[in-house]
Formats: structure tokens, sequence, C-alpha cells
């Protein structure tokens, strides 16, 4: 499937969503700010996504759904995070956590169960969070006692979405005491007498209903299980490599959004006697967003590709884009908040979409695999990390960044627990920049770091004790795993540059193969900050900021997004009855 | 590669883990009673591919669950290749 391809299913997606700027649309931002005031699921926004059936981005399509391709169903699910995240969260994503398992382990039967309600619109539950163990999921508690008929679950899990409503419950519990001591459990609700649970208040997504599951002894068959007994923790390890690498790529719309509010409120409002938008410090706040936006989207999709083509390093590209691409996003939040000064809290009026995304953000992030535990399942495989290859496979470096490369079906049961091998992304920064073209001084200056940073990283991770590489790992290990996420997010930039300085007409490929967007994304990727870091780091030359904002006045003016696929928000589609095949 | 040798090296790859003298760790003793964790197992994997030249999944430290139980295993590994 072509960019081309990619690019029709989000507006096809979109023509579907409605304008969002149209208050008597259900999936408009003034509509859906309206159903969170109200502490409300936004029901007729959910309505849309059944009736248009939207859960079969989330089905392979050997079962009858449309997921083919991870990288495109990261840029599909987007198109709803532009919307709303918690109308994202809400109706789909932690369903894909809880299916993930299921098609990473699960039986015949219970793939074409879940398929089925997910093609039907229905909801799947992930119960794994117990309130004293957060994401050490290792150390939980609910019990599943082995029983005649099967199994006997007891216990209780914390902050589930939808376990109100939602069918089938993929459940975590501890079957026996050993290390390989937990399984995994699709429960089917309807058979069950769970007991009602008060909703968790919260700060954000209010258009999510979190409630918790209490089960005393309750009877399931010896088939609910999940792949083989003891291998819980395995198979979800394994299965959350992919929403690890998608959920980043999905949250970056609601940045876009976030960045589409700031910047029309810029060029409207006027201080001074001009435009907030003709100060150079709002002009380079955003043109560094947009930049950032398109790096994040460049180097969650390489990841995506990659759970494809090179699944053995799979544990380190999901964590690596899980771990720095919430980073950059929080912090193009704060950013933007600036900008809109006192309008980045109203929570009403025309910007007011800005603060639930603020509010709604935190929560997209640290839900699924917090910042740490990430660093930590990086820091351990760091000498795996660093491998080079000395003979880089050409073909298999196209796959990766020629998005117009078709990738097979993705194979859930491809992916290891841990990484092996060579990695392919991270020797690719040296091909990358060998092969670059470019003689713009400012850019081989940051190429010429990236290389110094690749030289110390590697020195680093040869000299650093395996204890260092533990959970209590020094702040010397932990300033290495900061770096090596950096160095594969530039590499993926870098080399997609490449293949659009190479003449490819996807969209967007004008923006990404300038100079200008190259640096700007690299220096946010370094970490360097606009304005924050001033005394630290040569600023780049601001005509190059000059040169994105005016490509970024561009996507305002014709409603299209602010990642590499650059769609239309408001698409002409006349097609829309097909299916959207991602 | 003997059993024997390749135990040795589990015993002082853990250890440097644990930060722990090699004394310490008793070869016919599980790994879990000297507190490796899951963040250990994905090291050893690493280090078990540098060393061998080949991947073994993390959950090899629960398989097998004594230093002397991997070794066999590795050794078993090798000779069949």
């Amino acid at each position: 499937m072509s960019v081309i391809d990619a690019r029709l299913a989000v507006e096809a997606m979109d023509a579907r969503l409605g304008d969002p700027y149209s208050p008597s649309n259900a999936c408009s931002w003034e509509q859906l700010c309206r159903n969170d005031e109200s502490g409300e699921r936004p029901h007729d926004a959910e309505a849309i996504l059944k009736e248009i059936g939207a859960g079969e981005a989330f089905v392979p399509f050997e079962l009858n759904g449309s997921l083919f391709q991870l990288d495109h169903l990261g840029s599909l699910v987007r198109a709803v995070f532009r919307r709303d995240p918690a109308l994202g969260l809400g109706f789909g994503v932690t369903s894909l956590m809880a299916a993930a398992t299921i098609w990473t382990a699960g039986t015949t039967e219970q793939k074409e169960r879940a398929a089925k309600l997910l093609i039907d619109g229905g909801q799947i539950a992930v119960a794994f969070h117990e309130l004293s163990h957060g994401n050490d999921f290792g150390a939980n508690e609910v019990r599943a006692l082995s029983s005649e008929s099967g199994f006997r679950l007891t216990g209780n899990k914390a902050f589930i979405n939808n376990a109100d409503r939602a069918e089938l419950i993929v459940i975590h519990a501890r079957t026996s005491e050993t290390p390989v001591g937990h399984s995994l459990f699709l429960l089917d609700r309807t058979k069950l007498s769970l007991p009602p649970s008060d909703y968790c208040n919260t700060v954000g997504v209010h258009g999510c209903r979190l409630s918790n599951i209490s089960l005393e002894d309750t009877a399931v068959t010896g088939s609910a299980l999940i792949g083989p007994l003891g291998m819980g923790n395995s198979v979800a390890l394994r299965a959350f490599q992919v929403t690890r690498a998608c959920l980043p790529s999905m949250a970056i719309g609601a940045v876009d959004t976030a960045l589409r509010t700031t910047a029309e409120f810029a060029v409207d409002r006027r201080l001074y006697g001009f435009s907030v938008a003709e100060l150079p410090y709002v002009q380079q706040s955003l043109a560094g967003v947009f930049a950032d936006l398109v790096a994040s989207d460049i180097f969650s999709s390489t990841a995506a590709r990659l759970l494809h083509i090179e699944p053995n390093q799979g544990s380190l590209y999901s964590a690596a884009v899980k771990f720095l691409v919430p980073e950059i996003l929080r912090e193009d939040i704060n950013i933007l908040a600036d900008v809109l000064g006192a309008r980045f809290y109203l929570r009403n009026g025309k910007h007011s979409i800005f603060q639930k995304i603020m509010r709604d953000f935190p929560a997209l992030v640290i839900g699924h695999a917090a910042q740490d535990v990430c660093e930590a399942t990086l820091r351990a495989q760091l000498p795996v990390g660093v491998r080079i290859e000395d003979k880089p496979d050409e073909e298999l470096q196209r796959a990766i960044f020629d998005w117009n490369v078709p990738l097979g079906p993705f194979d859930w049961t491809a992916l290891q627990l841990g990484a092996s091998g060579k990695s392919a992304l991270f020797t690719a920064l040296y091909t990358g920049i060998e092969n670059h073209t470019s003689v713009d001084r400012e850019l081989r200056a940051i190429f010429d770091e990236l290389l110094d940073l690749s030289i110390w990283l590697r020195s680093t991770v040869m000299q650093m004790s395996p204890r260092e590489r533990g959970l209590n790992g020094s702040a010397l290990s932990s300033k290495a795993t900061k770096v090596y996420a950096r160095l594969l997010a530039a590499s993926a930039c870098i080399n997609r540059s490449n293949v659009c300085r190479s003449g490819t007409q996807d969209p967007g490929s004008g923006l990404i193969s300038s100079d200008a967007w190259l640096k700007i994304a690299l220096y946010g990727i370094l970490g360097y900050k606009r304005f924050l870091h001033t005394d630290l780091v040569e600023q780049l030359n601001p005509i190059c900021y000059g040169e994105i904002y005016e490509e970024l006045l561009s996507r305002l003016s014709l409603n299209t997004t602010f990642d590499s696929l650059a769609t239309s928000m408001l698409p002409i589609y006349s097609n829309i009855n097909n299916k959207i095949r991602v | 590669m003997t059993e024997e040798i390749i135990s040795t090296w589990i015993v002082e790859t853990i250890a440097s883990y644990l930060d722990i003298p090699i004394s310490e760790i008793d070869a016919l003793q599980p790994l879990a009673n000297y507190g490796i964790d899951s963040v250990h197992a994905l090291s050893l994997c690493g280090d078990i591919e540098d060393k061998f030249g080949f991947y073994v999944d993390p959950t090899l430290a629960w398989d097998y669950p004594t230093p002397n139980a991997i070794a066999s295993f590795i050794a078993s590994r090798l000779s069949s290749r």
C-alpha cells in the first residue's frame, strides 16, 4: 500500500467524521468540548465511529478487518485523535491493546469473537492495572486458581477503561507463585455478573469511563486462557510492542489540533498594533512544533514499519518511540500554551479544545507503559541496541524509509520479548548521514554532533557495568538511554529526508526534503527547544524557521494536517462507501 | 565449551548484574533467590547472544532457573549447531 493510498484512507475517515468546525457536527471540536463539560461519553460521536466501522482498523485483514500495515494504523486513527483524544481512547485504543494480546496468542475462536465485536463497534476492556502495582504488572495479585472446569478468579482491577460496557475483557491474573506465574484470560461479560462500580473522577479524558472490576471466585472455563498458561507477561510484552509504537503516532493528532488552534489564534489576535503571528518568537514556536509533529510522525511510522521488517528489534524500537515521542509532544503543548497566553485555560469559546487536549494528553501517554518503564526496557538492552551492521542491506534500508515499498500483512507471532541481532535503524544513522547530500553548514554541524553523540554512546555502553543497566541504573545509564532514543529518531528523520530528496512525489516530501525542516526537527529531537537553551546552544539561523512557518500558514489556510501525510481535514471525498484498508 | 565453563560464565555474569561476589552464587540454586528481575533477564539475553551467538528468550531465566540448568540448555544448543 502506497503513501497515496494511506492518505486516501485518512481523508475518507475525515470525510466521514465531518467538518470539525461545524458546531452541529457530533465530531466537531465545539460539540466534543460540550460533551467533555457534561462529563458524559460523546455518544453521538461514538455512534458515527460505529456506523462507519472505525473498529475495523484494529482488526487484521485476515479476520475481515482492515489492518494491514501498522504505520497506516497510526496515521488513520490519528484522524480521530485530531478531533478528540478522549474519543480515540474511549472508543477504541484500549480495545486495540486488549485485542493485540488476542491477535498475538489467542485461539481461532477467540480471534473471531474479538474481531466480530470490534467490527460491530463494540469494545474490549484491557484489565491489567492494579492500584498497588501500576505498570509493574509482574507483581499483580488478582488470582486465577485452577478448578475442575477451568479457573476461578478473585481480586480487583482498578481504573479500567470501558469496564462498564465492554462485552469482552482481557484480564491479567496470577496463576502460580513462580516467576512465570501470570496468565491472560478472555472474559465474556455477558456470561458474568460483575458488581457495578463507581466511575473514577479524572481531570481529563472525561469522555472515557474508567471504573473498577471486582472478581470474587468468578468461574471461567479453560478455553478463556489466552496463550499458554504462565505466559501472560510474555504475550503482553510482545503484543504491547505494537501499541507502544502506534499510540504515540495516534497522539500526534491531538497536538496537531493544539497547533492549529494556536496558529489560528496567533493569526487573528492583534497586539500592539500588529498580529501575534508577526512576533518572531511566535513564528519560531509554531514552526518548531510543526517540525516536531512531522518528525514524531516519521519516527513512530518508521518504528511501526520496522515491526514488520525487523521484528527481532521490536522491543527496542517500540520502547524508544513510547519513551521519546510523548516527551516531545508534551513540551510542544506547553510551548503552544505560552503562545495562547490566557486563552490556553479557557473552557469555552473557539479555542476551548486546547485546554481539553492539555488535560487529556497526560492520560494518553502515561496510560500504557510510563516513561520509566520504557527507559528500563531500553537501558537493559543498550548493548544490543547499539550493534551496527558492517554491511547494511540496501534493499532492507529502502523498505524501512521508502514508504511506497509495500509491506506484507503484519505477523503478530514474529515479535520477540527481547531484542536480538543488529539494529538496522541505528546502523542507518551512519549511512543516512553519509548519503545526505546537503552542504548546509548548520545541518552538517548537527550531523557532526549526532556522530559525536553516537561515538560517546557506544563507548559508554561498552564500559557500562551490567549493574548500571538494571532497574536501579545510574544517571549515566539514564543519559545514555535518552541519547540512544534520540539517535534512533534522528536516524529515521535523516533517512526519510534522503528518500524525499531523491525525487519521490510523496505528499509532504517538499517539506521533509528541505534543510530547514531537518535542522529544526533534529534540534527538537536533541532537546534544544526554542528559547530554552539560548545560552547553551548555537541558535539556528531564523530564516529556516521562516521557511517552515510559511508552510505552516499554507497548511492552515488549506486545512491540511501538520504531519507527514498532509491530508485535508475537510476532504471532498466522493467514494465514501469504500472500505478503508490500512 | 563445557557446561561447567558456561555455568561459571553465567555465575560471573549474574554476580556482575547484582554487584555481589561470585562466591555468593550457588550454581544449583534458582537465580530468583538472588533477586534476579525481568530487567536482568533482558540484559542476560543480550549478553548470551554476544557470547554464544544465538538469541534466547528472557523467559530462559525462569524456564531454566539455575545457572547449571541454563548452562545445560546453552550447551545443548551449541552442540546441535
